[in-house]
């Protein structure tokens, strides 16, 4: 039957004027019979489930002509899936790293998705799954080599296509490599080794101008300076709590202000990527931080080592800042708008550095802060008319006081008094707020 | 090469391939020698090919098998099996179910087999746990709990397996009290 219809397909294809898609379809459902086949075969011989992954790959590889001959692309979408799903059962099954599966991909798969025109997404996701799974495994070192093998790869197809997904899909398994060299050395040792393929990444993103791209590798590059600090943390026995992660990340996200700020014009394509991603940052770790109750449990910077990191941070983000002066000194009011914002996260973090124990007053600060960011952003975004900022700031703010309103109402009324008036104060601070938004907004595009 | 050429050395791939399974499936069973294990079952469903019976041996446990243990996980490893009781060889699949069960007396490695050793190939997986490839055994669609229940209790489980000179092995009869299950 599976043999009947292959040639069926065939016929109505090539030799049946006027049914070509009746053709197509019956070559898609003989390599469906054709996977059947094998799993009856195989069960009549009793093979055992964990020897799925030769029935998968019996099913997979030779219904690969069928769709390199006949540019069939389902049947090609179907051996991807069908060889995802076969690089799990393997590696499951034979307790190892698959590296058969990046090897079919980029010698075989990728350049026949090229020749289909299709699913060479499907298949990047499939080495980006292959990759992190690395992180869930028992760690052996040929997961790792797995992880840069991928990563390299994709970096090599970056290179030869000169598309962005390649590009993304490497600095994203780059990520994974991290992750499972920090699982592999038992969060014992730093991953100096990291810092290579980071400055490749970075070096890419600003030859070939690449937005998405960056922002992964903003991301790999923080996760890194945790994972460098996490391990030595231990060394000198300090704690790595929620409340030192903030103060860390706060700090990291002015830098990353800082340096969008300090991009010079030529890089100014940049420019903004960083600023709002330290903006995010900041603006997130300020309202973790602004919950007393989370502040309450913070025993301070016992043993000095994340004090000194953190303040080290500080003082790099005040450098920056100072250099920055030099070279472009305050001219607009929206750069003195920005440096009244900096100014706040610069006292705030080191007021919590110093205090950490005064948990009332660093509430009213970070709440201050958030509010001073709110506000800023607002008149930052009319300034220089961008919806963007403009929403970002309406969105802070809203959340700030719907935030605080929960917090101080929650405990002194009744519930259901609580939920009418939050119903009530929502409908009508929103409609006004959306319609000074939706105003300032038409006002723009008509000019 | 012409369309037609290629859609019939795709039909003759497949065809090499389906009977090329098969003949080496058969080939084992025509012309390997019949043990007999004793095993635990337990029934679950496999997510491509329905009911099948899990069988773990006696076997299939490191500490159940004498020997050198200087394997390691992931090793394959070849046990040499005995029958335990006076039959070297069953002559039929119900003599060999009601013979003894054959004992594992040695783990080797290949190169260290000898002439007329009756050998099955397996693999050390982790928590010492060896898998031989014969730990499924597939019923129709509805049987297996019929066979689980006829195996609960007390019933004296035992499993035909085929082995060749190389050690493979394949399962030929499921045996409850000495009775073949018939499917």
């Amino acid at each position: 039957m599976t043999i009947a219809t292959l040639f069926a397909g065939y016929y109505f294809s090539y030799e049946k004027q006027g049914h070509p898609l009746l053709g197509k379809s019956l070559l898609f459902l003989a390599s469906v019979f054709w996977g059947s086949s094998v799993i009856l075969i195989c069960q009549i011989y009793n093979i055992p489930s964990s020897d799925n992954w030769l029935i998968v790959l019996l099913w997979a590889l030779p219904v690969l002509p069928v769709a390199y001959f006949f540019n069939n692309r389902y049947v090609f979408l179907l051996a991807s899936v069908l060889l995802i799903i076969w690089n799990f059962l393997y590696s499951h099954s034979a307790n190892a790293a698959n590296y058969y599966y990046p090897v079919l991909v980029f010698c075989l798969i990728l350049p026949m998705a090229f020749k289909l025109g299709a699913w060479a997404n499907i298949n990047i996701l499939g080495l980006l799954a292959a990759s992190f799974s690395c992180c869930f495994v028992e760690y052996h070192w040929q997961y790792s080599w797995l992880a840069i093998f991928i990563s390299s790869g994709l970096l090599g197809y970056y290179l030869i296509k000169k598309e962005e997904k390649y590009f993304s899909a490497a600095s994203l398994s780059f990520i994974a490599w991290q992750i499972v060299c920090f699982n592999a050395t038992a969060v014992k040792r730093a991953n100096f080794y990291f810092l290579i393929p980071l400055a490749a990444l970075f070096f890419f993103t600003y030859r070939d101008k690449l937005k998405k791209s960056l922002c992964i590798n903003i991301f790999s590059a923080i996760l890194w300076f945790h994972l460098v600090v996490y391990p030595y943390s231990k060394v000198f026995n300090d704690k790595y709590n929620g409340i030192t992660a903030l103060v860390i990340q706060l700090s990291i996200g002015v830098i990353l202000y800082l340096i969008g700020m300090s991009h010079s014009e030529s890089k100014k394509y940049f420019a903004p990527l960083y600023k709002s991603i330290g903006f995010a940052t900041v603006a997130g770790c300020a309202y973790l931080l602004s919950f007393k109750k989370m502040l309450i449990g913070n025993a301070g910077f016992e043993h000095k080592f994340f004090f000194i990191i953190c303040l080290a941070l500080i003082a790099a983000a005040v450098l920056l800042l100072i250099l920055l002066l030099c070279t472009k000194p305050p001219q607009t009011k929206f750069f003195k708008m920005e440096l009244i914002c900096l100014s706040a996260v610069f006292s705030g973090s080191l007021f919590i550095l110093f205090f950490p124990l005064l948990a009332s007053i660093n509430t009213v600060i970070m709440n201050t802060i958030i509010f001073l960011l709110a506000v800023i952003s607002i008149f930052y975004g009319m300034g220089i008319r961008s919806a963007e900022v403009f929403n970002s700031g309406i969105v802070i703010f809203v959340l700030l006081v719907i935030t605080r309103y929960v917090d101080i109402f929650w405990e002194l009324t009744e519930k259901s008094w609580f939920f009418i008036a939050a119903g009530l104060f929502m409908l009508i601070g929103g409609a006004y707020l959306e319609k000074q938004r939706k105003k300032v907004i038409e006002k723009w595009s008509a000019e | 090469m012409s369309r037609k050429n290629i859609i019939f050395g795709i039909a003759g791939l497949w065809l090499v391939l389906a009977l090329g399974l098969i003949g080496y499936k058969q080939r084992i069973l025509a012309t390997g020698i019949k043990v007999v294990l004793e095993t635990v079952p337990v029934d679950p469903r496999d997510f491509l090919r329905g009911d099948y019976v899990i069988l773990r041996y006696k076997i299939s446990s490191l500490s159940g098998i004498p020997g050198k243990s200087n394997f390691k996980r992931g090793d394959r490893v070849y046990v040499k099996l005995e029958p335990a009781g006076e039959y070297r060889e069953a002559e039929s699949a119900l003599s060999a179910a009601e013979s003894a069960p054959w004992r594992a007396v040695a783990m080797k490695a290949k190169n260290e087999i000898e002439r007329g050793d009756v050998v099955i190939k397996g693999k050390i997986r982790r928590s010492g746990v060896v898998k031989y490839g014969i730990e499924s055994y597939f019923v129709p669609e509805g049987k297996g709990r019929e066979i689980e229940k006829s195996m609960a209790g007390r019933s004296k489980v035992a499993v035909e397996v085929i082995v060749d000179k190389h050690g493979n092995g394949i399962i030929n009869k499921l045996f409850i009290d000495g009775r073949a299950v018939q499917l």
